[in-house]
């Protein structure tokens, strides 16, 4: 080989590892074939994680000195309203990514992760008024961060809306995923409505400094928000791969992976 | 006030709510290969009727 040759290729720039496998995130058989192998792990992870969780929270934590039994909600409405505002920043991230650099796999996990969010949003919101009735003395109140929670679920709505009116499936993601960037403004309202103005519901317990909740009924909480994060992974996962197929059901690959695949290897 | 009712139904509802969010795509699983699978069909026959 001509020294020179061999020199060029030796200058040649190496791919970043990260971005080789953003890469490879886009083709589909791909992030069809990758993902499938993680579903089960992280539907397993999930519900050790619930089971492990509910059992610290409900049944081994004292009750609270003030609120009593009825407390034992937190451990589903404090994880579900993370996750509702966690999920919103996410699909408005890989809507991001989806607008800027057209990568199909990201604009399908985008709006997967609408009706995900959508359904944490609507667990917060019922849970949060059911733990208002026996507290407040009413379900419903049009305090600020209740309000500016359900902004939060119209705009999931909007989302999933403005994605499924339009036929062509990529032009629709991009158009929802706009909306989603849009809708990122509503995110700190959600978070310090309790201290932007006098509201009924209670500020926070948990801050990046510390907590004020006794250990005892902090770690079942932190561990049923790790199980929810889990959850939406193993769901969106589950979802996009089902897109896909829907979106490539002319391709080869997709009958390659029907025909090829054993029964688990298709879930 | 007896605050039991109000814990089992907040866990219900979520129950409810995120076994049906698992299961939906499930569904939409089952009919995505039946399609790709009548599709092919459909698909080998028109190739076999050319031949």
């Amino acid at each position: 080989m001509n020294p020179d040759t061999r020199k060029m290729k030796t200058d040649r720039p190496r791919k970043n590892p990260l971005v080789m496998f953003i890469h490879k995130l886009g083709s589909p058989p791909w992030f069809y074939g990758f993902t499938g192998k993680f579903v089960p792990w992280l539907w397993a992870v999930f519900t050790v994680l619930t089971v492990w969780g509910l059992y610290l929270g409900l049944i081994k934590a004292p009750p609270d000195y003030l609120q009593g039994e009825i407390y034992r909600i937190m451990y589903i409405h404090v994880p579900a309203a993370w996750m509702s505002m966690m999920i919103y920043v996410l699909m408005a991230g890989m809507g991001f990514i989806a607008l800027i650099w057209r990568i199909r796999t990201m604009e399908i996990m985008a709006m997967n992760s609408a009706p995900i969010g959508a359904a944490f949003t609507l667990i917060a919101l019922a849970t949060g008024s059911l733990w208002g009735r026996p507290t407040w003395g009413t379900y419903w109140v049009w305090d600020a961060r209740l309000t500016s929670e359900l902004v939060l679920l119209f705009l999931y709505l909007g989302v999933i809306g403005l994605f499924k009116a339009m036929d062509e499936p990529r032009k629709a993601a991009r158009a929802a995923s706009l909306l989603a960037l849009v809708g990122l403004v509503n995110l700190p309202i959600i978070h310090f409505s309790v201290k932007w103005w006098n509201t009924l519901h209670q500020g926070s317990s948990i801050s990046l400094t510390g907590s004020k909740i006794d250990p005892s009924m902090l770690w079942p909480l932190l561990i049923m928000a790790v199980a929810m994060k889990f959850y939406y992974a193993a769901n969106l996962i589950t979802r996009s791969r089902v897109t896909l197929l829907q979106q490539d059901l002319r391709k080869s690959w997709t009958r390659d992976v029907i025909e090829d695949a054993t029964p688990e290897r298709i879930l | 006030m007896n605050h039991a009712p109000f814990i089992w139904a907040s866990y219900a509802i979520s129950t409810l709510v995120l076994l049906w969010s698992a299961v939906a795509p499930l569904i939409s699983k089952k009919a995505a290969i039946k399609n790709i699978r009548t599709f092919n069909l459909a698909k080998e026959q028109s190739r076999d009727a050319d031949s």
